[in-house]
């Protein structure tokens, strides 16, 4: 005990009643008190309890130790979460509130896998289609066709069956529909067709001017012989 | 979930004068030790609210109530949070070389045998003045009395401690 403390102690001591004599004996019996104080437990142990915090008790998931297990679970959780939706969001229509992932996951398989394009064409007609087996609001069906369209104009002229596939989803939706929505179907089909009448013209020019180029190479090939017989 | 250094700071100054206290209470290290760490964690929980600049009593008070509480369990033979704690697979640690040292120690078992002999009130303020040198007013607020009563216990314990040292009870 520090002196000062000890002395402010007895000082105590004797107000209370201490006589001076009793203060002297208590005095060495605050020393032996004192002496208890070497218990002190180890640096070791006081840092095991602040690092390793073995008594908190809340479930096993909040152990340190089960940190791992505890994010694995989560994100475990989280990945069928994601992947369930996904899957769901595949059958969805436009309208549905999953049919936003639908769109998604189409992009992102398309930017993986360009020729997934074809398809996305195909279920667009489908979804048309649907819609009107299903009589929804023209709105939706329009909206679905014009959808179609970009994503036909992106398809450019390959993958010539999917093409063909979307178009006969098309003119079976065109029998259940409004006047003003079979006209704009109409419309995308008429377009549709003489766009890939287009691209076949484009694509013959194309082997026009190839033969073209060949047979200016003959013409000189010819000139250059009878150069040589001249002399 | 880790604790701050203002947290960590109080526990290595002032774990082990909980731990003495809660020892001469039970008389068993190993309890001590427990509830050493159930009076940290508890005021680990409300760490935001504790008034540091008095963490030293808060600290006593909670390590009293905790205490008071294990002992009327015991008697409805109801466990400590913590003995639950420990019965599925979490195993607190004890200082086995500080344990031994306390059971040889002549010193340290002369005073422990002789505060057993103390009613407890005069054994806790022997405990928080003389050993633990807490001021009387904090004993005061520990003891939930005044400092006046507490010069006057500490003095009626010092004199029967005296008695109790020299004919051994």
């Amino acid at each position: 005990m520090e002196d000062n403390k000890k002395y402010k102690l007895l000082e105590e001591l004797k107000e209370t009643g201490a006589s001076d004599r009793e203060t002297e004996e208590l005095s060495v019996m605050l020393e032996s008190l004192s002496s208890v104080k070497t218990i002190e437990r180890s640096y070791e142990l006081k840092r095991k309890f602040l690092v390793g915090n073995p008594i908190e008790n809340k479930g096993f998931l909040f152990f340190p130790r089960f940190a791992f297990a505890k994010v694995a679970i989560f994100s475990l959780i989280f990945l069928i979460g994601v992947v369930s939706t996904a899957v769901a969001a595949q059958k969805s229509l436009p309208g549905d509130s999953l049919y936003g992932v639908k769109r998604l996951t189409e992009k992102a398989r398309t930017a993986v896998d360009p020729s997934f394009q074809g398809e996305v064409v195909v279920r667009r007609s489908e979804e048309v289609k649907r819609l009107s087996e299903e009589k929804k609001e023209s709105g939706l069906i329009k909206q679905t066709v014009n959808d179609y369209e970009k994503e036909a104009k992106d398809l450019n002229g390959i993958n010539t069956d999917k093409i063909d596939e979307s178009k006969k989803n098309l003119e079976e939706a065109k029998q259940n529909v409004s006047e003003e929505d079979k006209k704009e179907i109409e419309r995308v089909l008429e377009d549709r067709s003489q766009e890939s009448n287009n691209e076949v013209k484009s694509l013959e020019t194309k082997n026009e001017s190839n033969s073209g180029e060949e047979s200016i190479l003959n013409q000189e090939h010819k000139v250059d012989s009878k150069f040589s017989e001249e002399k | 979930m880790r604790f701050n250094e203002e947290f960590e700071n109080i526990y290595i100054r002032y774990s082990d004068k909980i731990y003495r206290y809660l020892y001469f209470n039970t008389k068993d290290p190993y309890l001590a030790e427990d509830i050493t760490a159930e009076v940290f964690l508890r005021a680990w929980k409300k760490w935001k609210e504790l008034k540091k600049d008095y963490i030293q009593a808060l600290l006593f008070k909670i390590a009293k109530n905790i205490l008071i509480d294990y002992f009327r369990k015991q008697k409805n033979k109801k466990q400590l949070s913590l003995e639950k704690a420990m019965e599925k697979g979490i195993e607190p640690s004890y200082d086995e070389d500080l344990i031994e040292r306390m059971h040889i120690d002549e010193n340290i078992k002369r005073v422990t045998k002789s505060l057993q002999f103390l009613p407890s009130n005069l054994k806790e303020v022997v405990i928080l003045r003389f050993i633990e040198e807490l001021s009387a007013k904090e004993a005061a607020d520990i003891m939930k009395t005044t400092e006046g009563n507490v010069r006057v216990l500490q003095y009626r314990a010092l004199m029967k401690l005296k008695g109790i040292f020299k004919n051994g009870r």
